[in-house]
């Protein structure tokens, strides 16, 4: 489904050009939860703005391809219609835009991208209403402006609430546990373990362990210096927890 | 006049003569002769009156067109026909050529509505909110104009009032208005110019808010061509307890300039001005406000939206004046404005004069491109970067509705900002 190799990806830091992600690769199969795990600053978030299209990096060497195609080459838009959902570690607010309004842009452009009709007002809603009432998104924040007033907690499920609608065939999950309280964590967990299908990919970026005791997944990875320095199972996040990133960061 | 006299002041000196022929002995006229001359001593505004600095009418009225005669009704009533109330069951009053177009003295559900000359005029009052005035705008209409409405809103009125001005093509226009709102009271207006292709309005608006009296006043200037002028100014006081809630839309193309001079003259007054401007292309769009708190515990505030390009101009001058003795003045303005291109022009004057010393006053202004992180999280969500943009940029202008009270005019102003940004097309939204 989604397979990066030796991906080096760099930012202008002021004067100078940085390397961030130094030779990654990654490979993952539909159906799989991949969790990535990583000190901060490793270029975790970075990783997931490349798969979803963000301006500011530069890619200097290697590919992703997407169900075989160059995702590198096509626009954030277009990555999206072919299914690829990043669930921001930092939510953007944005003022005058009603939540509601933009959910229907998003889904129906989606569609009409992938050649599916338009939903009709009734239908938008009851998706909408199924989403939302989920992961416990009220009728109320709907109406608002997208994200604008919203706790950080309240962010993330409209995150994963907008993931639930889409219905992506990867979603990027970057830090979503981080600012959730233990109930809201259970929640959001439920919506994306919901959503677990044989033909739905996860990759899960997180500092914490926490997480992956709701969201069990199959492949963990360290990210360190740019690079997944180590790949196991759901038992490498346990070790994690206990020994920190620190012997990482000196390999690194 | 001086030796640079343009000929547009040669045609505005001509018209006084002809027009002061059929002056009376009413008070309103004769403050016409004293008005016109102070006009005349320094003629039209040039860049170098500091208030005009960004708006130089002596350039950019070189000539004026032939003042108007009366209007023909059944063009009239065409035009109106073809433009229904933007309020379901709003009253019009019809300025037609600067004229009022309406039964004699007529009392629509306790609104009285009179012409402000000729048989049965009303013009006890008019002109009070202008006598200090040397804003060369007002001093023109006041010692020029051909007739318009004076409006007595006695009670609070369910009714709301829309004032439409009609002019004729390539036609010089200079219509009156003076609205009083008793105490407790409240009106509702909404004041529109239609076609007038080509046409120089210079309106003026007198406003009274009597004692703890609401008003809601929005004022659209959609600019019919290039060569369209829509000039307003609007003298407003508002006495104690009084409220005002301003609006300005401004769109469309030609030269817009939008006056107010606001006069916060009792305790615990409360005014509020926006403003929505979208200036594509030829268009010159000025919101120029001069604010004076003279009362205390009082509140303003004043947003300013506009979105400019494909070389469109706004203009935004806010200055605020809080008098000695204005304490606990509470005033805050903020302009934002959104460059649609590269090729746009911005000027954000905010000034703040502030000679009392317990008061809360600030402004800020800002002005750049759409943040890219918000058109990123559209994109991400599958909004193609066209659609994104636009929507970034309707919601940018449409927030300066924010305190339309009437959702279902919020909404038709919506709509009509949005489809002011249409003029954008396919080309510089990518
Ligand atoms: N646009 C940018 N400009 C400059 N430096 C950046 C930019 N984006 C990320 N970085 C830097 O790249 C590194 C990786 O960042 P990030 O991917 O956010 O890390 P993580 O999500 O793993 O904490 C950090 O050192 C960060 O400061
Ligand atoms: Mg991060």
């Amino acid at each position: 489904m989604l397979s990066i190799e030796n991906l080096h990806a760099s930012v202008e830091d002021g004067e100078s050009t940085r390397e961030i992600l130094k030779g990654l690769d990654l490979e993952i199969w539909p159906g799989e939860v991949h969790a990535i795990m990583g000190p901060n600053g490793a270029g975790k978030s970075t990783l997931g703005h490349i798969i979803a299209g963000k301006d500011g990096y530069d890619v200097t060497e290697g590919t992703i391809s997407f169900n075989d195609e160059n995702l590198l080459e096509m626009a954030p838009e277009e990555r999206a219609a072919a299914g690829i959902f990043l669930a921001f570690q930092y939510p953007v607010e944005v003022p005058g835009v009603a939540t509601m309004t933009f959910l229907k842009a998003a889904l129906n452009a989606q569609r009409e991208a992938r050649g599916e009709k338009a939903l009709s007002t009734p239908e938008f809603m009851k998706a909408v209403k199924t989403a939302a009432d989920k992961l416990g998104v009220k009728q109320e924040m709907l109406r608002r402006p997208i994200n604008v007033g919203f706790s950080g907690g309240e962010k993330k499920r409209n995150e994963i609430m907008q993931m639930a609608l889409l219905q992506p065939k990867l979603a990027v999950l970057d830090e979503t546990d981080s600012g959730l309280d233990i109930d809201a964590l259970r929640i959001v967990s439920e919506g994306v373990n919901s959503l677990r299908s044989p033909e739905r990919s996860f990759l899960v970026i997180t500092h914490y362990q926490r997480l992956l005791d709701y969201i069990v997944p199959d492949h963990v990875h360290v990210l360190a210096g740019g690079r997944i320095v180590r790949s196991g199972g759901p038992e490498l996040a346990k070790e994690l927890e206990e020994r920190g990133y620190a012997e990482f960061l000196e390999a690194a | 006049m001086s030796a640079a006299q343009t000929e547009a002041e040669r045609t505005l000196a001509a018209l006084f003569e002809s027009r002061s022929a059929s002056f009376t002995k009413a008070p309103i006229d004769a403050a016409r002769a004293d008005a016109f001359r102070r006009f005349a001593a320094n003629g039209l505004p040039h860049r170098r009156v500091e208030a005009y600095k960004y708006t130089d009418l002596k350039a950019r009225l070189r000539r004026l067109p032939e003042p108007a005669g009366p209007a023909d009704n059944a063009r009239v009533a065409a035009t109106l026909a073809a433009h229904p109330p933007l309020q379901e069951g709003a009253t019009r009053v019809l300025i037609a050529n600067g004229r009022y177009h309406g039964a004699i003295g007529e009392t629509i559900g306790g609104i009285r509505i009179a012409s402000l000359l000729g048989e049965g005029a009303e013009t006890e009052g008019v002109g009070t909110l202008v006598a200090a005035s040397d804003d060369p705008l007002t001093l023109a209409n006041v010692g020029l104009f051909e007739g318009g409405v004076s409006i007595h809103v006695d009670a609070p009125s369910a009714r709301p009032l829309e004032i439409v001005h009609v002019a004729n093509d390539e036609s010089l226009v200079m219509g009156r208005i003076a609205v009083f709102v008793a105490p407790g009271a409240s009106a509702n207006v909404v004041e529109r110019v239609i076609g007038g292709r080509d046409a120089v309005l210079n309106t003026l608006a007198e406003l009274t808010i009597a004692e703890g009296a609401r008003v809601d006043w929005i004022r659209i200037a959609d600019g019919a061509s290039e060569a369209s002028t829509d000039l307003s100014s609007l003298h407003v006081r508002v006495a104690e307890r009084g409220r005002l809630e301003h609006l300005t839309v401004s769109t469309g193309l030609g030269l817009a300039r939008a006056q107010a001079f606001a006069h916060v003259a009792g305790d615990e007054a409360d005014v509020n001005f926006r403003a929505a401007t979208v200036a594509i292309g030829k268009r010159h769009a000025d919101n120029t406000l001069v604010l004076r708190h003279d009362a205390l515990n009082s509140t303003s505030s004043e947003v300013f939206r506009s979105a400019v390009g494909d070389g469109g101009t706004a203009i935004v001058q806010g200055r605020i004046l809080v008098a000695p003795g204005a304490q606990k003045t509470d005033a805050r303005m903020m302009s934002n404005a959104l460059f649609l291109d590269e090729t746009g022009e911005v000027v954000n004057k905010p000034e703040l004069e502030i000679f009392a010393d317990d008061v809360q006053c600030g402004h800020g202004a800002t002005s750049g491109d759409l943040d890219e992180e918000m058109v990123f999280y559209l994109r991400a969500r599958g909004v193609p970067e066209v659609s994104a943009r636009r929507l970034l940029a309707e919601a940018f202008v449409v927030e300066a509705l924010e305190r339309v009270t009437d959702e279902a005019l919020q909404d038709k102003l919506a709509d009509h900002l949005r489809g002011a940004l249409d003029v954008m097309g396919g080309k510089t939204w990518s």
